[in-house]
């Protein structure tokens, strides 16, 4: 529900700057034939489809002898929920895996997109048996309703691959810039090309709200964060140590942490002034503290209570729930591989003066 | 006009002030127009499979007869496996379709939201 209602916001948002908008015509020639997404919800300037489908489920082979096995082979498109029954549970948008029923089974397959899903089955007979029916081991009814792990010392076991950034946003709770504090706000330049295209580091929290996915390792005394976007990582000791002293600034700041019943809070603090935060930027004074709950098995509420006594008049929340994607591996993200040249797309006027 | 504007203007501030989006990666969309689609039809001559982002280059007709190659920006290649793409899905030399937001500053080059393959399978891109 929650997740609906923020996806109303941004329609709302959206149409809402759709309508005050004046003067943008489009600079291209006309469009060869109406886009293929026209009349569709739209997700911050991004369309919510087309829907998850089915591309491929095959079982290699589909007949087999007792005690024999068979791999099952998949792909879907556009879909961000993909699961199967039989108690093989959520899998990536394209794999395969092998499979030993002791009876002819049939595997049913599910690829759930934003507007709009595809189900399709496959069955792998094995001779000489006769059918058996879907398991009703609740485990492998619902892989999505699963108990949340504890770790051994007692704690919630955060660690898992989550992502905030596309499938929910952040919410701003109380920012107020402190008077006199606009010199802070980020120029038309830097707002319109976003200063993460030098591939520097995003700081914290934006680090969180990228849209490519996270992985927390969770150990006694330690827990770790590993970022896919721009390949960084924070290593968060939770064994009771302070800060140390005289910190070198850095973008992503050094994190203690200590749990407060079965949140995890993690102070950050020793930041330079390279990154921003809700379009301002922020001084070496920058302190947050982050909130890290697990709600469910595949939810996580994010909160990080964002300070900085030179920017803004009092503390303020940044927040956004998270999902959790046991199916996904980090990957390798390597910004300056093929980074482009975005100044020459820039239409601020002075860009265009430059010209 | 004067007074709508200001209370556009007035209700946007207070929205944001609730509401801001997560951050994008890498770059702000905002040099694109993403609230006017445009759609291309072109031969590929080129996919750029790399972080941060997969860029296709497509060979578009203009309106004079001739060809102008476009460079048609695509999500990190770890977002496209996620949505069920793989490096060999456009290839040189097909014909394929693309919606997304033009540059706003006349650049030949477009943020795509969806790809639509020659047999034509829609992705989101």
């Amino acid at each position: 529900m929650l997740v609906v209602n923020r996806f109303a916001m941004i329609a709302a948002l959206a149409a809402l700057v759709t309508t005050c908008a004046v003067g943008q015509q489009p600079t291209q020639n006309a469009p060869a034939e109406p886009p293929a997404d026209a009349g569709r919800p739209r997700f911050g300037g991004f369309p919510m489809g087309p829907p998850g489908k089915i591309m491929e489920l095959k079982a290699e082979p589909s007949v087999i002898g007792p005690g024999q096995s068979a791999i099952i082979r998949w792909r879907a498109i556009n879909a961000d929920d993909i699961y199967f029954d039989q108690c093989l549970g959520i899998v990536p948008a394209i794999g395969k895996v092998v499979v030993s029923p002791a009876a002819t089974s049939t595997y049913t397959f599910t690829a759930k997109g934003r507007a709009g899903g595809d189900q399709k089955s496959v069955t792998i007979t094995v001779v000489g048996t006769n059918p058996i029916p879907p398991s009703t081991d609740p485990g492998c009814v619902d892989p999505h309703n699963q108990p949340i792990p504890q770790a051994s010392d007692g704690h919630p076991d955060l660690s898992g691959v989550y992502i905030a950034g596309f499938n929910f946003s952040a919410m701003n709770r109380g920012a107020e810039v402190k008077p006199g504090a606009e010199k802070y706000k980020l120029t038309e330049k830097e707002t319109e090309i976003g200063i993460g295209v030098t591939c520097t580091p995003p700081g914290v929290p934006a680090a969180t709200f990228q849209p490519y996915p996270m992985q927390i390792i969770q150990k006694p005394g330690l827990v770790v964060i590993l970022y896919e976007a721009y390949g960084i990582f924070r290593v968060i000791p939770t064994d009771g140590r302070l800060h140390p002293d005289d910190l070198d600034p850095t973008y992503m700041g050094n994190s203690v942490g200590h749990w407060e019943g079965d949140t995890l809070v993690v102070d950050v603090t020793g930041f330079n002034d390279k990154t921003e935060i809700a379009n301002y930027h922020h001084t070496t004074a920058y302190h947050v503290v982050e909130r890290y709950h697990r709600v469910s098995y595949e939810e996580l509420d994010y909160d990080a209570t964002i300070d900085d006594p030179n920017v803004f008049a009092k503390p303020w929340v940044q927040s956004a729930k998270m999902r959790l994607h046991p199916e996904w591996q980090i990957q390798e993200y390597v910004c300056e591989q093929n980074n482009k040249n975005y100044q020459d797309l820039l239409i601020t006027k002075d860009a265009k003066k430059k010209k | 006009m004067i007074r709508k504007s200001a209370t556009c203007f007035l209700i946007a501030l207070a929205a944001i002030a609730v509401f801001v989006p997560a951050a994008l990666a890498h770059h702000s969309t905002a040099m694109y127009d993403m609230e006017h689609p445009s759609t291309f039809k072109g031969t590929v001559t080129r996919v750029e499979w790399t972080n941060p982002h997969a860029y296709i280059y497509l060979n578009v007709k203009n309106d004079k007869g001739g060809v102008d190659e476009w460079a048609m920006e695509i999500n990190s290649p770890n977002f496209l496996h996620h949505n069920g793409w793989t490096s060999n899905t456009v290839r040189p030399g097909d014909v394929i379709t693309v919606t997304g937001g033009a540059a706003k500053s006349g650049a030949r080059t477009m943020r795509c939201t969806s790809v639509t393959l020659a047999d034509g399978t829609v992705l989101r891109s």
